[in-house]
C-alpha cells in the first residue's frame, strides 16, 4: 500500500441518543487515497460528510465517540489507514455478547500527534487561557524540553504572522485576539507540533480574502519545508486550485470525484449537480457553451484565449436604482470599547431606501461595530447617527430601533429562542405588540418567503444550518423592518445555500426593503450589491459601486480587498481593447455573450 | 504587505501593561500580580480570620477593621484596578454596608455605657384591622403596578403618599382584634451598638475588598499552575482550566445572544419583572444549544491535541511560579498579625486608646 492516507469503504453513522430510530449513514462508503506530502483538497456541499471524513482520518471517529452497547458493526464499516498503520477497522465477527457478535473495534485509534486538525471555529479550539500556553499545549503533552517548546512556539507564531505577539504571548487572553488572529493561533498550535499530516477544515472561513490566501500560502510553504501532508477542506475554488495537487468532491457521504486540481474544476456538470462553488469563468463558459480545446476554462489566462475580446455590450444596471430617500445618515461616528479599543474613527455613511449595500473591510476594520450601532445595540461614543431622521444617541430612539432596523446575526444558533419554528418567528412579533389576529398571517408569510412554511411545527434546533439561517432571516423579516442587516450570511455554506439566501434578500429589496450585507465574499458583492462601503481601521476608505471598486487597483489596494474573477477578466480584456465593456459579474458576462452570439450566429467559437 | 502586517492590523496588542484576571484585569508588574496565588490565598484567609476577631461584638476593634479595609483599597490601587471598576463595586457595596451597620444598631439593643437615644418601634403585638395609611399604600402600589407594570416605584410612591396623608390628617384605624407576636422592640442608640455596627460594616467591607483583590489580581493560568505545584493530577488541573475557558466562552455567547434578543425587540416596551424573567429564560435555548455544540467541539479539539485521560506529567512551561522572598515576607507578616491578634489578643483601638 503506497497511499499515506487510505479510507476503504468507510461507513459511519452517529449514535442516536433520542428515540429508537437509527441516525442515517453520514459516510456511505468513502473510498479515498492521499499520497504522502500531497496537498489534498476536499470540497462538497454543506452536510456532505467532509468534516466527518476528516475526523475518521484522525481516528476521533469512532475512537473518541461513545457507541451505545459497543455495537460497532451497527455504526461502522470499512477501514482507515494512516502512514501504513490501521487507524480504524471493525471485525464483524468479534465482540460477541450473549452469543451475538457486535463487532470488535480494531486499529491504533486517535492519530495525534502524528496528525492534527484545525477546525472551523477557532474560538472553540482555543483551549488555554493565554496565547503562549495555547501554542505550547500540544508540545507540553509531548513532554518536550522547555527550550525546545520555547523555540517552537516562537517559530510557529512567526510562521503565521503573529511573531509581533511573541513577547507578550503569556499575557494575551483569547478575548484579546480577533477572529482572524485566533484562526492563525489554531494553525500555529499544530504547526508547532510538526505533524506529518495536517487537516485544515475550512480554517479561514472568517478571514478576509487577502488574509485567507496568506494563511494558506504559509501552510503550503511549511508543508513543503517540513514534508507534511495537507488535507484542506474548502469551498473557494481559487484557494483549492491554487494550492492543491488533487481535489476530492464529497457528496452524500461518498467521494464522488477525485482529480488533479485544474482538471477537477472542468467537471462542470458534476460540480453543478452537487451545488458547490465553481470558477466564475467556468460557469460563464459552461452556460454559453464556450470551450477551449474542448474544455471549460478555469483561469483568467485560459479565459483570455477562450472568450471573444470584441464584445460590444452596453452594461445596464440590472438592479433598480435606490430611491433618493436617505434612511441612515452617519457623520463622524466614533466608537470605543470599554477596554479602550477604538473601533470606529469618524465614519461617514448614507444608506438609501431600497438599495443592497455591502459593508466590506478586513478583519477588525469595524464593520460589525458599525452595524450594531445602526441597530441600536451599541451607542456611538462620538458623532451623530440618524435613522429615519431620528438621532440614535437618544436612548428612547435607540431602544425602538429594532422596529425599523433588523439584524440577522452570523451564527443562527445565537438567535433561536424557542423550540418551534412558528413560535420563533412569533417571538419578535410579540415583542412588537402584534395582535393575535395579525400574528398567524405574518408568521406564514415570513416562513413562506424563506421556504419553511411546511416546517412551522418543527423544532428549529433539528433543522440544517442553511434552514436555521433562513429561519433567522424569516424571524427578522416578519418584523417588517425598513432595513435588514445581515452579518456574514455565507460563512461555511455551499454555493446553493448562499444563492438561496441571496435570492431571498434580493427579493426583499425588490419589495422596497433596504439590505445591508457584511461579507468577505467578493463574488456575492459583485453579483448582488448595488453599492459598497469599505472600512479600514475604523474609517471609510471607499464608497461607490462594486464595479468601481473592483476595476480600480488603487481602491483595491486601499481597501485590501480582491476583485472577483468575472470582473478581473473584463479588466484584463480592456487592457487590449479599451472599448470592452466592464462586466462586473457572471450574469452580465452571460448576457453579453448571448447578445454577441445573436449578433454573430455563425461565429465558429460559439 | 506581509502576513505579519495583515495580522497586526487586525487588533494591535503590542506592549501590554494589563493582563486579564478572573475579574477584569490586573497590571502585569503590580506587586500583587507578582505574588504567588497560594500566598495571596493564605494571606486573604488569614486576614479574614483576623477580621472575624476584630468584629467580635464583645471587644470590637474598629481601627483594626478600618486599617484592613484601607489595606485592601491600597492593594486594589496598586494592582491598577480601574477607577470605574472600583467605583461600581463601591456603589453596590456601600449601601449594603451602611444597611448592615444600621441593622446592628436596630437589632443589638445593648445600652453599653452610654445611651444616645431610645424609641419604641414595635409594641410586641399586631393590630388586626385596616388603617388609612395601609389602604393608601396598598391602593397606590396596586394601581401603579397595573398602570406601569413596575413594583419598585409603586411601593416607594405608596409609602410616600401614606406618610404624607397620615402626617396631615392622622391615621384613622378600624381595629377588630389584636394578637401578641414576638416581643416589644425598642431601638437603642448606644456607644456599644454604634461601635459594633460600624466595626461589623468595616470588617465585612474589608473581607469583600480583600476577596475582590484576590480574584482581580489572579489569572486563571496561575490557579492551574498552582494545582500542578501541589501535585494535583494533571487531568484534574486540566479539567479546571477547561472549565474556566468554557465559562469565558459561555460569557461571550451570552453577550451575543443578549444582543440578538435586543435585535428581536425584547427591549421595545417596558415590561414587568415577570416578563423580564421570561425573556431571560428564553435565553436558555440558544445558550444550551451553543454550549452543547461547543462541548462536543472542545472534546474533539482536546483529543486532536493529544490529551487523554491517561495523560500524566506534561512538561511544565511557564505555568508555575516559584515562591519568592516577597511571598515569604507577606506570609511572615500574615503569621505575625494572626499571632498578635489571636495569641496576644491585640486590639489596635484599645492600644491607641481611641475608645475608652
Amino acid at each position: 500500500m503506497t497511499a499515506y492516507v487510505k479510507l476503504e469503504g468507510f461507513h459511519w453513522r452517529y449514535p442516536s441518543f433520542s428515540g429508537s430510530e437509527d441516525n442515517p449513514w453520514v459516510l456511505n462508503g468513502v473510498e479515498l487515497e492521499i499520497e504522502r506530502n500531497e496537498f489534498f483538497g476536499i470540497t462538497g456541499p454543506s452536510g456532505a460528510g467532509k468534516t466527518t471524513t476528516c475526523k475518521a482520518i484522525l481516528g476521533i471517529i469512532p475512537h473518541g465517540v461513545k457507541i451505545p452497547f459497543r455495537m460497532y458493526d451497527h455504526h461502522l464499516r470499512g477501514r482507515v489507514w494512516v502512514g501504513g498503520e490501521l487507524v480504524t477497522g471493525v471485525d464483524p465477527a468479534g465482540g460477541v455478547v450473549e452469543g451475538r457478535p457486535r463487532g470488535e473495534l480494531l486499529g491504533k485509534g486517535v492519530t495525534c500527534p502524528a496528525a492534527g486538525m484545525v477546525m472551523q471555529d477557532p474560538e472553540t479550539q482555543f483551549l488555554r487561557m493565554s496565547l503562549l500556553h495555547e501554542v505550547s499545549f500540544g508540545l507540553q503533552l509531548l513532554k518536550l524540553p522547555k527550550p525546545e517548546i520555547e523555540s517552537r512556539v516562537r517559530e510557529a507564531l512567526e510562521m503565521v504572522g503573529l511573531g509581533f505577539l511573541v513577547d507578550d504571548a503569556e499575557y494575551i487572553h483569547p478575548d484579546d485576539l480577533s477572529g482572524g488572529q485566533k484562526q492563525r493561533v489554531a494553525i500555529a498550535s499544530f504547526l508547532a507540533m510538526r505533524p506529518d499530516l495536517l487537516i485544515l477544515d475550512e480554517p479561514t472561513s472568517d478571514l478576509d480574502p487577502r488574509g485567507k490566501r496568506e494563511v494558506i500560502e504559509t501552510v503550503s510553504l511549511l508543508s513543503r519545508r517540513h514534508n507534511m501532508t495537507i488535507v484542506l477542506v474548502e469551498q473557494d475554488p481559487e484557494i483549492l486550485c491554487r494550492f492543491c495537487d488533487r481535489i476530492a468532491l464529497v457528496d452524500e457521504g461518498r467521494v464522488r470525484l477525485v482529480d488533479g486540481a485544474k482538471q477537477f474544476y472542468r467537471h462542470v456538470a458534476t460540480l453543478d449537480d452537487c451545488g458547490v462553488y465553481r470558477f466564475a469563468v467556468s460557469r460563464i463558459a459552461h452556460q454559453t457553451h464556450l470551450r477551449r480545446d474542448g474544455e471549460v476554462p478555469i483561469s483568467l489566462e485560459e479565459s483570455l484565449s477562450c472568450f471573444p475580446s470584441d464584445l460590444d455590450f452596453t452594461v445596464q444596471a440590472s438592479v433598480p436604482q435606490p430611491t433618493s430617500e436617505v434612511i441612515v445618515e452617519a457623520e463622524g461616528v466614533e466608537f470605543a470599547y470599554e477596554d479602550g479599543t477604538q473601533a470606529l474613527r469618524g465614519v461617514e455613511l448614507k444608506v438609501h431606501q431600497g438599495e443592497i449595500l455591502a459593508l466590506l473591510g478586513t478583519n477588525g476594520s469595524g464593520k460589525t461595530t458599525l452595524a450594531k450601532i445602526l441597530n441600536g445595540i451599541y451607542k456611538p461614543t462620538g458623532g451623530t447617527v440618524r435613522v429615519l431622521g431620528e438621532d440614535i444617541r437618544r436612548r428612547r430612539v435607540r431602544t425602538q430601533l429594532p422596529r425599523y432596523v433588523g439584524y440577522v446575526f452570523q451564527n443562527p444558533d445565537h438567535q433561536i429562542f424557542t423550540r418551534k419554528v412558528g413560535d420563533e418567528v412569533a417571538y419578535g412579533l410579540k415583542n412588537l405588540g402584534i395582535t393575535k389576529d395579525e400574528l398567524d398571517g405574518r408568521i406564514y408569510r415570513a416562513l413562506q418567503a424563506v421556504g419553511l412554511e411546511d416546517k412551522a411545527n418543527e423544532d428549529p434546533l433539528f433543522l440544517g444550518k442553511g434552514q436555521r439561517q433562513r429561519l433567522a432571516v424569516a424571524s427578522i423579516l416578519a418584523m417588517q423592518p425598513r432595513m435588514i442587516i445581515v452579518d456574514e450570511p455565507t460563512t461555511g455554506q455551499d454555493f446553493r445555500m448562499v444563492s438561496s439566501i441571496m435570492k431571498l434578500l434580493e427579493e426583499l429589496q425588490r419589495l422596497g426593503n433596504t439590505v445591508l450585507i457584511i461579507t468577505h465574499d467578493m463574488t456575492l458583492v459583485a453579483d448582488y450589491c448595488h453599492r459598497v462601503v469599505a472600512l479600514r481601521n475604523g474609517r471609510v476608505v471607499f464608497n461607490g459601486t462594486p464595479r468601481q471598486l473592483f476595476s480600480d487597483e488603487v481602491a483595491l489596494a486601499a481597501t485590501q480587498l480582491c476583485a472577483p474573477q468575472a470582473i478581473q477578466l473584463s479588466v484584463k480584456m480592456r487592457e487590449t481593447n479599451r472599448n470592452f465593456p466592464l462586466l462586473a459579474n457572471s450574469d452580465e458576462w452571460i448576457k453579453a455573450l448571448e447578445a454577441y452570439r445573436l449578433a454573430r450566429p455563425r461565429e465558429p467559437r460559439l | 504587505m506581509t502576513m505579519a502586517d495583515i495580522a497586526s492590523n487586525e487588533t494591535l496588542t503590542h506592549g501590554k501593561d494589563f493582563v486579564r484576571s478572573f475579574l477584569f484585569s490586573v497590571k502585569i508588574d503590580s506587586p500583587l500580580a507578582r505574588l504567588h496565588v497560594l500566598t495571596k490565598l493564605i494571606a486573604v484567609l488569614a486576614l479574614s480570620f483576623v477580621i472575624v476577631r476584630f468584629i467580635d461584638t464583645e471587644s470590637p476593634d474598629p481601627i483594626g477593621a478600618l486599617l484592613l479595609i484601607l489595606l485592601s483599597f491600597l492593594g486594589l490601587h496598586l494592582s491598577g484596578v480601574l477607577r470605574w471598576v472600583f467605583r461600581s463595586y463601591l456603589i453596590v457595596f456601600f449601601p449594603a454596608l451602611v444597611g448592615m451597620a444600621l441593622t446592628w444598631v436596630v437589632f443589638y439593643p445593648d445600652p453599653g455605657r452610654r445611651v444616645f437615644a431610645r424609641f419604641l418601634v414595635y409594641p410586641g403585638y399586631v393590630n388586626l384591622g385596616l388603617s388609612l395609611g395601609f389602604v393608601v399604600f396598598l391602593g397606590f402600589a396596586l394601581v401603579w403596578y397595573l398602570w406601569r407594570k413596575e413594583l419598585f416605584w409603586g411601593i416607594a410612591g405608596g409609602i410616600a403618599l401614606a406618610l404624607l396623608i397620615t402626617t396631615r390628617i392622622g391615621n384613622p384605624t378600624w381595629s377588630f382584634g389584636r394578637t401578641e407576636f414576638f416581643h416589644p422592640l425598642t431601638v437603642i442608640v448606644s456607644d456599644k451598638n454604634v461601635i459594633a455596627g460600624v466595626t461589623k460594616a468595616l470588617g465585612y467591607g474589608a473581607m469583600i475588598f480583600t476577596s475582590l483583590m484576590l480574584v482581580m489580581t489572579t489569572r486563571d493560568i496561575e490557579l492551574t499552575g498552582s494545582m500542578m505545584q501541589l501535585r494535583v493530577p494533571y487531568v484534574a488541573s486540566f479539567f479546571v482550566s477547561t472549565m474556566l475557558r468554557s465559562l469565558s466562552l459561555a460569557l461571550s455567547d451570552y453577550t451575543t445572544i443578549n444582543q440578538a434578543q435586543i435585535a428581536r425587540g425584547v427591549s421595545l416596551n417596558r415590561k414587568d419583572i415577570l416578563h423580564k424573567i421570561a425573556d431571560f429564560a428564553y435565553m436558555a435555548v440558544p445558550l444550551t444549544a451553543t454550549m452543547l455544540r461547543r462541548s462536543r467541539e472542545v472534546g474533539d479539539a482536546v483529543l486532536i491535541r493529544g490529551f487523554t485521560m491517561q495523560t500524566r506529567n506534561p512538561t511544565e512551561y511557564r505555568e508555575t511560579r516559584p515562591f519568592t522572598r516577597a511571598d515569604l515576607i507577606v506570609l511572615g507578616i500574615g503569621v505575625v498579625i494572626v499571632v498578635a491578634v489571636f495569641v496576644f489578643r491585640l486590639n489596635i483601638t484599645a492600644v491607641l486608646g481611641v475608645i475608652p
